[in-house]
């Protein structure tokens, strides 16, 4: 309404389709526009995207932590951390279709065992005593959400990403 | 198909952007613009190409572009309010002389814009040597002067 009062209307001899309540439309819609780019970017700078404070997960169960990403972007690598005590082995069941969206690039440590069972992959790690640290590097190969729980020495941990076009 | 989405996503997201930021965002470049054309340039190769650099993807992308624009371009010539909502309509700045100040804010034109471009097409010296100034469609200031001058 502001904006409609301040512009002055012109009475010309050209012959131009001035449109001005287009334009005056026009220039709401491109102030909208403008706040919701700067509230997009705020967004990004917390995480939206990948890599901030609204993206990072830590899911802690008895002696086990794992740190993951919520949102991923495509064919964006991707680190799923997991720290584990007290135990002198780790066995992961990992369920075969949240796998199906990612490719496994590396594993670290790299001497694991693996197995195929019942729709799961399961990598086993024989440690010493103390804390391991286990991370999971996963490339994303398709896009939209997903909800996976992934079993760790029997404990159950959701992993749930939002993977970006 | 996934080529073709990706080419279509990115036009739209160009257009949208471009058409946010208003008529005058790329009508006088500055050297730091260009600079910032060159890297949004780089990002959307990435985007559009991802790891296929294959004479193939870059054909079927062009080709998908240019038919996005060509379609585009028919439906703005068939609905003359598409192309008033894509492209916008020419905006009068000045009047007889008077700058139109409420405009001017709006469109994010200055006096000083105004000026340069009655020096560069008519060698005008002051305001009040201008008929109508107008902010046309493609972000340029065209310059009726006064009959008396």
């Amino acid at each position: 309404m502001q904006a409609r009062d301040t512009i002055e209307r012109v009475d010309h001899s050209l012959e131009l389709e001035e449109k001005l309540d287009h334009q005056i439309k026009g220039w709401k819609v491109q102030r909208i526009c403008g706040v919701l780019l700067l509230i997009l970017i705020v967004f990004t700078a917390l995480g939206l995207f990948g890599s901030g404070i609204l993206s990072e997960r830590e899911v802690k169960k008895n002696n086990m932590v794992v740190q993951y990403e919520r949102f991923l972007r495509y064919e964006n690598e991707t680190t799923i951390g997991w720290l584990v005590r007290g135990q002198d082995r780790i066995n992961f069941l990992i369920p075969q279709q949240y796998l199906n969206k990612f490719k496994v690039e590396k594993i670290v440590p790299d001497n694991y065992e693996t197995i195929l069972a019942d729709g799961y992959i399961g990598y086993t790690f024989k440690v010493s005593t103390g804390e391991t640290a286990i991370r999971f590097y996963l490339t994303p190969k398709k896009a939209g959400t997903m909800v996976d729980v992934w079993k760790v020495n029997g404990q159950s941990f959701e992993i749930a990403h939002f993977i970006y076009p | 198909m996934e080529l073709f989405l990706r080419g279509v996503a990115i036009y739209l997201f160009l257009l949208l952007v471009f058409r946010i930021l208003g008529k005058r965002s790329l009508a006088e470049t500055t050297t730091f613009d260009f600079v910032l054309l060159l890297i949004i340039g780089e990002a959307t190769q990435q985007a559009l190409l991802g790891n296929d650099f294959s004479v193939t993807n870059a054909l079927v992308l062009i080709t998908v572009l240019m038919g996005i624009d060509m379609v585009f371009s028919k439906l703005k010539g068939r609905y003359k309010k598409l192309d008033r909502l894509l492209e916008g309509t020419p905006l009068i700045l000045v009047e007889h002389g008077k700058p139109l100040k409420g405009r001017m804010k709006e469109a994010r034109v200055d006096t000083e814009d105004i000026m340069e471009a009655a020096r560069l097409s008519h060698g005008l010296e002051q305001m009040k040597q201008i008929k109508y100034a107008v902010l046309e469609r493609d972000g340029q200031i065209s310059i009726i002067p006064s009959s008396s001058d």
